[in-house]
């Protein structure tokens, strides 16, 4: 009972998220309804002129009655385009306005949010989820809306000859558009929930296969890749089959059900007219009424099937938006400008009971290379993370220009901070953007002399297209090392008074290692710059040297 | 809209395709049956005041038989649709499969690999749908309206040639707007999967974002993409809605003046009322199949798409392939004179000769684009159509069967592919029978042993396309399997190039030991790896300008001295540890 209540609950929440497509929503379910309604009265009123015209009483007459058949029919041509252009529009935005959400939402929550260990489970969660959000909004609300509404005013039309023939459309509407599609989904979900997952790591094996061909050439195992293929294409067929087998029971069992159903009308309203309750026009337009009103009913078919999924799609995204932030951004503390930077006595765990750090002290001038080293695992690199305020030290202090980070404006900490990781995250857009990341409004004499003091301008000036040159378009081309120094090129170009690197070489050779190093050397000078790494090659440019085992300083 | 080359390639298609639409046919005549029996019953509503049971029973026994017959029709017709396409996936994909790889490791000279990976994937679901739904629905869509003419026209001719006349508009229509949708379509799919991948970017880079404080700029940049690329596809879309709304107003008006016409003929007293229903029920049929037709017709265009390019490959001529087997790789290879051009216009090697003893390492070194790596893929045979002569043991290597080349030569390059699936599948890949002391020694040789034991051993599971290994690990991983495969002949192109320093002296260790017994060509810019080689050759624009050995080389001061100085240079930064 309680789970079905917060099944509500989160519908309730959903389309509250997108308040703001709410009128084009109305719009097109009542263009659909409409839409509907003039299908269905070309049987209907033709049915009711007919009568007139065979001088059966209950007519609407003949000349009124073709003109408002025909007016009706064209009509519904444009209900559709209207209704199509609302379901466009709504679709498009919808997908704008979820990633939107979700991404202010995460901005909120990173970096904490994102650095942690299962950050590709959540990015690949999210990403799914938010599809299938899509299909919640586009394809589920709205056919409901529309059945239930359509529903509702053929229920009323028939009403008006009896009320025990709308209870006879009644239990028809309900048993296509609800018992059915109910009983199917729970004799498939599970055969569903598998093929689905097949499905997709079958398409990510048939994606690997082209992908690496060259390298099964290499050793000679294309036949064997193809035979494994061929097997999990058969075997995701016989799984296929059972689901077209309940598939097939399901869709012939509406189809009977709408048969049935109006059987049952014609039969009633003859046994209704027998004892005089109703004329002949309640028989047989009641009976066309009922045959040509299951279109609404018949489309939730298949939705029952998803609801579930969607749902708990739903419920994740809508926790992402309700999670309170780890830190809390400083919107109105001080602004500083970087002299010095001190951990005082540091703790800290990211659970609450294994520390990570314990009484951690390390201090930062201008004009200083420190290097942290210590193994992976020591808690160098979370040491370096409390610095930028991704999380808040459990005790002792961490403080910069003399002011607790804490109190200290986040934007202000950020603009005196930059940070080289351990794979530099490039966007799919030019060189130039790329380190332009760092400092939008940057000139390209700026960006040219931040990339040359990274040692890679040379490297870029090879390009074709040199600055312009799109990243995507580049794809393996770019080396571990030239992205690492692209990543470095953005820290020169913020010119901040801080420069921390967590782990920049640890997919370096040697010799870009070297280059690296003597970027930072040579063009470090006046600045603060922390090293984390777990290589003494790399450690050996700084001035001092910390050393961290256990989450404490040796 | 038929492709009958497209229909052959799946011959067992065929059959289900024509038993789909027998079977819809089927369903259509107990339609018919059953309309028929119903108007039946309404004339003796229409005729007496009150009805019987036993009046009425023999019709009831009609509807019970077209009840029998649309269930079982129904329920057969989901199994036949899906028999029709079922072998589709695994057909065209096998075909395809088997034709690149007949076209070789050269294949990707040949086609654009971004478009061949996605004819392979999405291209060939596209297809399944046509053969499931679209090819049944559009000859069903034929056979429905000219059924239902014969069948009315016995009731009434006038009524039933209107709506057979108004049918062929439908079509008349949705070839319009395949006309002007077909250019417009394929260009929104592009942008739209471009909007996924900016999203998912974003995220991955949120840190990055936030640190530098464009986060919201970012966000903003989105936003404007995904109104923009609305705003583009809604013109598009206003087009085609057009298109569908003529369609849809046809299919109603058409429906509405049959109607009108059989009220009509009632109104003049030449039909009975209760035929007028029977059209009056009928006169849908005669266009949904037409309508539903239409909303596969974007199914249609991506299968034609896709069939487009599926047969530009397959009609790829083949070259003439070596064929030899018989091939002795134990005396190392000797090239003369080999010359290379991507166009035939611009050389990218020339002239080069290198004799490469059976054991003993070769190093080949020189600046980015020098052609190094083109000499490593000509010998190991993944580009073909070389000047000059490259032998193996006395035989001409564009003579030699890939299959005993590949069998033969290792090659492993900076970005190989890593597989989804268990450390221990990826090995398997080069030496399907390995035990697992073999595996585990050719990880510890690359130093990953720990690593993974560390994981789950050989049954850890790498994520698509080694996703969650780093470079290093991925160039690590790829050499352990090549270590396995145990070749007379290894080419090691930038193996090392993600791999941080202290495991690539081990690693380098390695391949000097491999070369003790085999002949080893090993490219890389870094020249610290090739110190110890038998031979080192320095390549400047394609042309072999320098080679030696390590000591003659550095004696010569010219251009290797001046790299490997500045090289030595550069790796002894700061200088506190120099190497030896």
């Amino acid at each position: 009972m309680k789970r079905k209540k917060s099944g509500f609950q989160i519908m309730k929440r959903l389309i509250v998220l997108v308040k703001p497509l709410s009128g084009f929503m109305a719009l097109a379910i009542f263009l659909g309804v409409a839409g509907f309604l003039c299908a269905i009265q070309i049987t209907v009123s033709g049915s009711l002129t007919l009568l007139s015209a065979a001088g059966i009483p209950g007519g609407i007459g003949v000349k009124g009655g073709c003109v408002f058949l025909a007016v009706f029919a064209v009509l519904r041509g444009f209900l559709h385009y209207g209704e199509q252009a609302c379901n466009h529009y709504i679709a498009f935005k919808l997908l704008a306005i979820i990633r939107d959400r979700v991404f202010k939402a995460l901005r909120r929550l990173s970096p904490a949010k994102l650095e942690g260990k299962d950050k590709g489970d959540l990015v690949s969660m999210i990403t799914s989820d938010i599809e299938l959000l899509e299909v919640f909004y586009a394809h589920t609300i709205s056919p409901i809306c529309i059945a239930v509404l359509t529903s509702l005013v053929m229920l009323v039309f028939i009403g008006r000859y009896s009320t025990v023939l709308s209870l006879v459309a009644l239990l028809g509407y309900v048993t296509v558009g609800v018992i059915i599609p109910l009983v199917s989904s729970k004799f498939n979900r599970n055969i569903g929930m598998t093929y689905r997952t097949d499905a997709g790591t079958l398409s990510g094996f048939v994606l690997e296969s082209m992908r690496g061909l060259l390298e099964s050439i290499r050793y000679t195992n294309t036949e064997k890749r193809l035979e494994e293929m061929e097997d999990r294409t058969d075997k995701l067929n016989t799984l296929q089959m059972k689901l077209k087998k309940i598939e097939g029971h399901s869709s012939a069992a509406t189809d009977i059900s709408i048969i049935v159903f109006s059987l049952v009308m014609l039969v009633l309203g003859i046994a209704l007219k027998n004892k005089g309750v109703i004329g002949t026009d309640g028989v047989i337009v009641s009976t066309v009424a009922m045959m040509s009103s299951f279109g609404p009913v018949v489309a939730l078919s298949s939705l029952a099937g998803n609801l579930t999924f969607t749902l708990a799609a739903g419920e994740r995204v809508l926790s992402i938006l309700d999670e309170e932030p780890v830190v809390k951004e400083n919107e109105t503390g001080k602004e500083v400008i970087f002299s010095e930077m001190e951990c005082r006595n540091v703790d800290f765990s990211y659970n609450g009971h294994t520390p990570v750090l314990k009484n951690f002290s390390i201090d930062a001038k201008p004009d200083e290379i420190i290097g942290i080293t210590g193994e992976s695992g020591s808690g160098k690199s979370t040491a370096l993370k409390l610095m930028m305020r991704f999380w808040d030290a459990d005790s002792g202090s961490i403080s910069m220009s003399g002011e607790n980070i804490k109190a200290i404006k986040t934007s202000s900490l950020r603009n005196n901070q930059s940070l080289v990781s351990q794979e530099t995250q490039l966007f799919n857009e030019s060189i130039e953007a790329n380190i332009k990341i760092a400092d939008f409004g940057a000139t390209h004499e700026q960006v040219v002399e931040a990339a040359k003091k990274a040692s890679i301008h040379d490297f870029i000036m090879t390009l074709p297209k040199g600055y312009d040159t799109n990243v995507g378009e580049l794809g393996d081309l770019l080396s571990d090392g030239e992205k690492q120094r692209i990543g470095l090129a953005r820290a020169f170009l913020k010119n901040s008074g801080m420069i921390l690197l967590d782990e920049p070489t640890s997919n370096l050779d040697s010799l870009n290692e070297g280059r690296i190093l003597r970027s930072l050397r040579e063009f470090g000078k006046g600045k603060s710059i922390i090293l984390v790494s777990h290589r003494k090659s790399t450690t050996r440019i700084a001035d001092r040297t910390y050393s961290v085992k256990g989450g404490t300083l040796r | 809209m038929i492709k009958k080359r497209l229909i052959e390639q799946v011959p067992s298609s065929k059959k289900y395709i024509a038993l789909t639409v027998l079977l819809q046919w089927f369903k259509l005549a107990a339609n018919i049956g059953l309309m028929f029996a119903l108007s039946a019953i309404i004339g003796l509503v229409i005729g007496k005041e009150k009805l019987t049971a036993a009046e009425i029973l023999p019709y009831i026994g009609v509807v019970a038989a077209a009840i029998a017959v649309r269930y079982v029709c129904t329920f057969l017709s989901s199994r036949t649709s899906f028999e029709a396409s079922a072998q589709v996936k695994k057909v065209l994909r096998e075909k395809m499969y088997r034709k690149l790889t007949r076209m070789g490791a050269s294949y990707h000279e040949k086609v654009s690999t971004s478009e061949v990976i996605q004819v392979f994937v999405e291209g060939i679901d596209q297809l399944e749908l046509y053969f499931g739904k679209y090819l049944p629905q559009l000859l069903f869509s034929l056979l429905a309206p000219l059924t239902l003419f014969a069948v009315l026209s016995f009731v009434n001719f006038k009524a039933a040639i209107v709506l057979l006349v108004c049918v062929p508009l439908i079509p008349i229509s949705i070839v319009a707007v395949q006309k002007i949708a077909k250019k417009l379509l394929s260009k929104y799919w592009g942008v739209y999967v471009n909007l996924g991948d900016t999203f998912l970017e974003n995220i991955q880079g949120l840190t990055t974002l936030k640190i530098y404080r464009a986060d919201e700029r970012k966000n903003e940049e989105m936003n404007e993409k995904a109104e923009e690329f609305r705003r583009i596809t809604m013109k598009v879309l206003t087009m085609q809605l057009n298109s569908v709304s003529v369609m849809d107003i046809v299919a109603y008006a058409g429906s509405a003046l049959g109607v009108i016409i059989s009220v009509y003929e009632v109104w003049r007293g030449n039909l009975a009322p209760e035929k007028a229903f029977l059209i009056i029920m009928l006169a849908a049929d005669f266009f949904l199949p037409l309508r539903l037709l239409g909303s596969f017709f974007h199914v249609a265009m991506n299968g034609m798409a896709a069939s487009d390019k599926l047969f530009n490959l397959l009609d790829i001529p083949e070259e003439e392939k070596g064929t030899l087997t018989d091939v002795d790789f134990e005396n190392g290879i000797s090239l003369s004179d080999v010359s290379f051009s991507y166009d035939g216009d611009r050389s990218v090697i020339s002239k080069i000769s290198l004799e490469i003893p059976k054991s003993g390492l070769i190093g080949v070194v020189g600046e980015s684009g020098c052609g190094k790596s083109t000499i490593a893929s000509l010998i190991c045979g993944t580009r073909t159509g070389y000047g000059g002569s490259i032998k193996i043991g006395g035989t001409e290597l564009r003579e030699i069967s890939e299959e005993t080349l590949m069998k033969n030569i290792t090659s492993v390059n900076f970005n190989s592919f890593v597989f989804s699936g268990t450390v221990r599948e990826n090995l398997l890949v080069s030496k399907p029978d390995a035990t697992d002391e073999e595996m585990l020694s050719a990880l510890e040789k690359v130093r990953l042993k720990a690593f993974f034991l560390s994981q789950n051993g050989l049954e850890t599971e790498l994520s698509s396309q080694g996703g969650n290994l780093s470079g290093g690990q991925r160039q690590r991983l790829a050499l352990a399997r090549a270590l396995l495969h145990d070749t007379p002949i290894y080419v090691f192109d930038e193996v090392t190039s993600s791999i941080d320093a202290e495991s690539e002296e081990s690693i380098v260790n390695v391949i000097y030991e491999i070369s003790k017994t085999k002949a080893v060509v090993m490219i890389s810019h870094r020249l610290e790896n090739v110190v110890r080689a038998k031979r080192i050759l320095l390549l400047e624009n394609g042309v072999l300008s320098e080679s030696g050995t390590h000591e003659e080389l550095m004696n010569k001061k010219g251009k290797y001295f001046k790299m490997y100085s500045s090289q030595f240079e550069l790796e002894n930064y700061g200088g506190k540890e120099l190497l030896s």
